[in-house]
């Protein structure tokens, strides 16, 4: 095969072209995303009960939710939220789970005790959530002309509609303005005096604004549709509205109530760089492509723009693609520097160009190939794929610089340049599938994962699988036949026959210098290594106990890693999440973020900045702060941080938290813990004792508690026997007081084909304080009797937000971190809430990144151990050997973990999802070494050299392809130790100190673990 | 085995065991690197509190004359006066001549108290109030809601209902002392829009927190970022 293709040149190119083409194409249509896309089996209920206190959200909406949903299989873990009003259940599934058929699972489920639940509750919205889709854009609207309300009317109305129509946008949300609305403000002195109750009103409404259609009339072959129509045609209408009192007297609705044509009480707002708008935020779909929606939408801006209303400015307040983006770009270029390097290396090595020229064909021709079954895959371009091809890098070269170098030797005893690329590459073809072998099978186990992690793990793994089999066809293929259509055998010095060319040997001098000393370094080298084979054989047994020593010192250097789940890194952008107390209004929570927006402007690296308050709530806000790209500015994002926090440390009641980057989870704390326990009471003490612990430890920059301080609320605790007396119920009296603090908005008002909400509710000058509560009246049999008759008024605490955790009440500990990182700390923590002594039934578990960090260990360590054991299994058969060939390659796995450690422990990286995953890579990598200096002592054993001589060989024979296919690999993955993600300066990191103790131990532990061997071997098993 | 001494050892093994030492020095510099890494102080909140205090608004107690509004609403007629009913409770708290303010936290009154029926409207069931105006038009047919003193609380100690904690253990505040937070008990005298009236447990001169004592734990140190000042709010239905 190999002969044919060096024979058929024109076949061979063309064999290879159909991938590249095919690679081309695949280009054009790969999305490129920040993460592999992934089906969550996440679903979610949100179950709105307007009024509601979290205490009766959580008894009379989740617990039940919880306990029927419960009951589906494949359950992994159960979330819930007890919030004011609102109730939230998050199910998420075992991976392996249809999330679909789950989803119309927990619908049904859902459905079926709608009947037990509260009959106040809006419909339950459920659905799949993915944890991972944040808005690809947010743009926002401001205006000197427009106000709030037709700003957002315009936004909801017209702009909405336009966005939604670009390909791929899944919904677009509107926020921040005013929501238009038609507010009846009753004033509860004039109620009195027509002798009508909120109750009465409302009801009149509801049998008034109908729209019935009364089917048809037919005659003969025509019919004719009949509908009675009663719906307000105008606010006009509204406030003309018949009231008829309970004593027969009537009013209009306008006598005793004023009638706006206005908006919605303010629970939500936007701003963007300090100035009121109205936000849209524009979610894909999931299968949409982020970069090319932002692209279009960026395309066509100007053309919204130009139909904007006069005085309203649109602009893109953040793109989470800008980053996407310029991180794709920086890995491309990363590829490219390394493609460089390792076309440098070659020709520091051997000398040739021709032979670096070959090598800058067959990186790309591999990784452009490698597109298309990427493409075939459904995968995307994104942060692991793309990570996958840059630490393969040296890899895709490796196979071509053994062939190349064989063939080199070939030629030089021979002078036909096609017999020396036939027999040099058949000579290495089984060390080339050895080590190609090695490379893939430890990304079978990674491809066989489970759990989320698994699932980005197969884009990573498979993407490294199919860039090594096209490296593999590429070696086989192109480098034989590049070899023997470029390789000249040399013929003495051609010097003298032609004219020197001054200007190029000037220009290329140093190139020889750097060549020379890489030369006389080599020769340097194998000089001194001479003397520590000679070393390590004068005291074989002393060498392995030095390396055994070393290999368990590194091992105690472990603790002084830092371990995280997915470390963060400076992209540009961090969101300040700040909560207020329980019982803040939206104008207190606005206060304090003018405070901060007011000190964010004095900011130099600020880019822009927009505030969003109300999104959880009216006393949570958050402001995401763009600062000026990380080269542009002399400080870190964390320092800008510090200069906040001593600024928002002293502004009185405000919590703030900081997430990092665009991907964190937000107001997800690096280090997460969920205390559950049987008093709530109780749990509270402990919380806040742990919370007090965590603060005083010095590694957070802030703990958020789940649990607030609670806020005061006023309670009507209704007198039975009084409401009995006036011919009430509970219902009728319940339903008036919340009809008149809160609102009652079921009746609509329809205007050009649009409808908006008519909320009725009391004046708000009469709904202010506790005693206003006085002045609502409820119509009995007895006429008109005052609320606080019928009950009586306590002030009492508000319960806080309830969560749950499998069904159990857990309270929530946020802790984020100021240094360290959370496997160090989680350490830390222990030692402290050990002291707190916890009672029976009471307890904490790390939940959050830990959860998923413990995943990713137990998912990558069987992936580890299944590596190892089927790169010996391959090694075994290979060389149809049990002991002395398989185990000696084998101990470079373990001696590479030293460099692993001294690597991420002398660059201060952490052990994290990317650097596991780079160990589990690097089991295939490190064996290469091995194979190849041991298939050459193997042959030369066979030709009857003794056993330590045929080492000497195999070791000098095969030291500079050992340096330069290992050098490769490294500077393959150098550049990426200066990247900006975190992740892959550790993935960076693993590799290179992976591949340099993979040089050092091949050629001290090696040679002596398999003379042991074979002693043993030759002593103890018959072939 | 004898050991070697360094002087008998050759060159080469001398520079092994150089590197060989320079490892260990690197391994354990870096090791005091990454303790004085974690060991060293971060800028936190808590760090920031601990360093100047946790930032609270505080209010100097005054005893001072507190008033105490009711309100009631009016349609404006013709006349420019505005007319309207209260209940007899109220009612009986009126006086003719008396101010009357438009709005919650306004000092200045925009009319007075002309006319206080003092026969019940057979038609509403209520007392007619009419208002004459001096400081304020509207149109005709306009509605208003309008407060007017009922009650003077002489010499109160009067602060926000929002600040103080009711449970069952009884009423708390927190307080400025010595630059740090006291948290004492108090005794309610009355609650209402005007605020609570506080009995006992402070006295004129105290300073008491208005925002940030849900962070506040007893002696901790505070800082005073603000100090609020002036009279009661004019909201509230009456005692």
């Amino acid at each position: 095969m190999i002969a044919y293709f060096v024979r058929h040149r024109i076949t061979t190119i063309m064999f290879v072209l159909v991938f590249v083409v095919l690679g081309v194409y695949s280009y054009a249509n790969l999305p490129i995303e920040k993460t592999p896309k992934m089906d969550f089996p996440i679903v979610t209920v949100s179950v709105t009960y307007p009024g509601a206190t979290p205490l009766e959200v959580e008894t009379l909406v989740v617990k039940k939710i919880e306990d029927v949903v419960a009951e589906i299989s494949e359950i992994k873990k159960i979330k819930s939220q007890a919030y004011e009003s609102l109730a939230f259940i998050s199910i998420e599934f075992l991976i392996e789970a249809d999330v679909n058929v789950k989803s119309i699972e927990v619908k049904d489920k859902v459905d079926a005790i709608l009947n037990d639940l509260p009959d106040s509750i809006e419909k339950p919205i459920i659905e799949k959530y993915d944890p991972l889709i944040v808005p690809v854009m947010e743009l926002v609207l401001s205006s000197d002309t427009l106000d709030g309300r037709d700003l957002y009317e315009y936004a909801d109305k017209t702009l909405k509609t336009k966005i939604s129509s670009i390909a791929g946008v899944a919904k677009v949300d509107v926020y921040g303005g005013k929501k238009r609305q038609v507010n009846v403000w009753l004033d509860p002195m004039l109620m009195k005096q027509h002798y009508i109750s909120i109750g009465e009103v409302v009801n009149a409404m509801l049998l008034k604004n109908m729209n019935i259609p009364a089917g048809a009339l037919e005659k003969g072959f025509n019919s004719l549709g009949a509908r009675f129509t009663g719906e307000f045609e105008s606010i006009d209408e509204i406030a003309r509205m018949k009231l008829v009192s309970s004593d027969g007297s009537s009013c209009l609705l306008k006598d005793i109530a004023t009638i706006e044509d206005s908006y919605k009480k303010i629970d939500s707002m936007a701003r963007y760089n300090g100035r009121e708008v109205v936000g849209l935020s524009i979610n894909k779909s999931s299968d949409g492509n982020a970069v090319s929606i932002a692209r279009d939408l960026r395309r066509r801006l100007d053309a919204f723009r130009a139909i904007l209303p006069r005085g309203v400015n649109l602009d893109v307040a953040t793109d989470t693609t800008t980053f996407i983006v310029d991180e794709t770009h920086a890995t491309i270029w990363n590829i490219f520097i390394g493609l460089l390097l390792t076309a440098a290396i070659l020709y520091f090595f051997i000398g040739r160009w021709d032979i670096a020229f070959i090598a800058c064909i067959i990186i790309p021709t591999s990784i452009i190939s490698t597109l298309f079954p990427m493409w075939m895959s459904k995968f995307s371009i994104n942060m692991l794929t793309l990570l996958a091809i840059a630490s393969v890098l040296g890899t895709l070269i490796s196979n071509a610089i053994v062939i190349i170098e064989n063939v080199l030797v070939h030629l030089e005893r021979s002078d036909d340049p096609e017999k020396a690329a036939i027999e040099g590459t058949q000579e290495v073809f089984v060390p080339i599938i050895a080590a190609t072998g090695t490379n893939l099978v430890v990304f079978m186990p990674l491809s066989l994962m489970s759990g989320i992690v698994g699932v980005f793990m197969k884009s990573f793994g498979l993407t490294v699988v199919y860039a090594t089999l096209f490296s593999l066809l590429a070696s086989f293929a192109l480098t034989p036949m590049l070899c023997a259509a470029l390789l000249q055998p040399k013929k003495g010095e051609k010097r003298g026959t032609g004219k020197p060319n001054v200007i190029l040997e000037a220009l290329f001098a140093p190139l020889h210098w750097i060549r020379q000393g890489i030369d006389a370094g080599m020769e340097f080298l194998k000089k001194e290594y001479r003397h520590i084979f000679d070393l390590i054989f004068r005291y074989p047994k002393a060498t392995i106990i030095s390396v055994v020593l070393l290999f368990f010192g590194s091992l105690m250097l472990v603790p002084y890693l830092e371990s995280d789940f997915s470390p963060k890194s400076d992209e540009d952008q961090f969101v300040i999440n700040m909560v207020l107390p329980q019982g803040s209004t939206i104008e207190r929570t606005l206060e304090a973020c003018r405070l901060v927006e007011g000190y964010i402007e004095k900011i130099p690296e600020k880019k822009s900045y927009l505030t969003n308050i109300g999104e959880n709530g009216v006393e949570n806000a958050k402001i995401t702060l763009d600062l000026v790209s990380l080269k542009d500015r002399k400080r870190a994002d964390t320092e800008i941080m510090d200069e906040l926090t001593k600024f928002i440390a002293a502004i009185p009641d405000v919590e703030v938290s900081y997430d990092r980057g665009m991907s964190a989870e937000s107001g997800t704390g690096d280090v997460a813990i969920d205390l559950y326990g049987i008093d709530y009471d109780t749990m509270i003490g402990l919380s806040q004792q742990m919370k007090g612990l965590m603060e005083q430890s010095g590694y957070f920059k802030s703990v958020i508690l789940s649990y607030k301080f609670p806020g005061d609320e006023v309670r009507l605790k209704p007198l039975q026997e009084k409401i009995a007396e006036y011919g009430l119920t509970a219902a009728t009296v319940g339903t008036s007081f919340r009809s008149s603090v809160y609102g009652e908005d079921t009746n609509t008002y329809k205007e050009k084909g649009e409808e908006y909400k008519i909320n009725i509710e009391l004046n708000d000058a009469y709904a202010q304080e506790a005693d206003d509560i006085k002045v609502i009246s409820v119509l009995s049999r007895k006429g008109l009797i005052p609320l606080d008759e019928l009950g009586t008024l306590v002030i009492d605490k508000t319960v806080p937000m309830i969560r749950h955790r499998d069904r159990v009440r857990v309270i929530h500990l946020d802790g984020f971190l100021g240094k360290s990182s959370m496997g160090v700390v989680s350490g830390v923590l222990d030692k402290r809430f050990k002291a707190m002594q916890f009672h029976e039934g009471y307890g904490y578990r790390y939940v959050g990144n830990a959860e998923h960090m413990d995943e990713a260990t137990r998912e990558l360590g069987k992936a580890f151990v299944l590596g190892v054991i089927l790169t010996f299994m391959l090694l075994c058969a290979l060389m149809n050997s049990l002991i002395a060939y398989p185990l000696a390659i084998m101990t470079t796995v373990a001696t590479s973990l030293i460099g692993i450690i001294l690597g991420l422990f002398f660059l201060g990286l952490s052990i994290n999802i990317a650097s596991m995953m780079g160990i589990v890579m690097l089991v295939g990598m490190v064996v290469n070494n091995a194979i190849l200096m041991l298939d050459y002592t193997l042959i030369k054993m066979r030709e009857g050299v003794p056993v330590k001589e045929a080492l000497w060989i195999g070791a000098t024979e095969k030291f500079r392809a050992i340096m330069m296919t290992s050098i490769a690999i490294i500077l393959g993955v150098l550049p990426q130790l200066w990247s900006v993600m975190e992740a892959k300066r550790a993935m960076g990191g693993v590799m290179t100190g992976g591949m340099l103790a993979s040089i050092v131990f091949t050629f001290i532990l090696v040679p002596v673990v398999f003379w042991y061997l074979v002693r043993f071997e030759k002593r103890f098993v018959k072939h | 085995m004898k050991c070697p001494s360094l002087k008998n050892l050759n060159p080469r093994a001398k520079v092994y065991a150089a590197m060989l030492l320079f490892g260990v020095i690197a391994v354990f510099i870096r090791i005091v690197l990454v303790q004085l890494d974690r060991g060293r102080q971060i800028v936190s909140f808590v760090s920031e509190w601990e360093r100047y205090g946790r930032p609270v608004l505080v209010k100097e107690m005054m005893a001072v004359d507190v008033p105490v509004y009711t309100k009631f609403t009016v349609i404006i007629g013709q006349d420019g006066s505005a007319r309207g009913f209260v209940t007899g409770d109220i009612k009986d708290k009126l006086a003719q001549g008396q101010a009357v303010y438009p709005n919650a936290n306004s000092g200045i009154p925009c009319g007075a108290i002309s006319e206080i029926g003092q026969e019940l409207d057979m038609e509403t069931g209520m007392f007619p109030v009419t208002v004459g105006f001096s400081n304020f038009s509207g149109a005709s047919g306009s509605r208003l809601v309008l407060f007017a003193q009922t009650q003077t609380l002489k010499a109160a100690l009067v602060v926000p209902n929002d600040i103080v904690d009711i449970s069952k253990d009884g009423s708390f505040l927190w307080k400025v002392e010595d630059g740090k937070a006291r948290k004492i008990h108090v005794k309610i005298g009355s609650r209402n829009g005007y605020g609570t009236l506080i009995a006992e447990g402070i006295g004129s001169g105290d300073l008491v927190v208005l925002r940030g004592q849900d962070s506040l734990s007893q002696n901790d140190k505070v800082k005073i970022v603000g100090r609020q000042a002036g009279p009661a709010r004019r909201t509230g239905m009456g005692l």
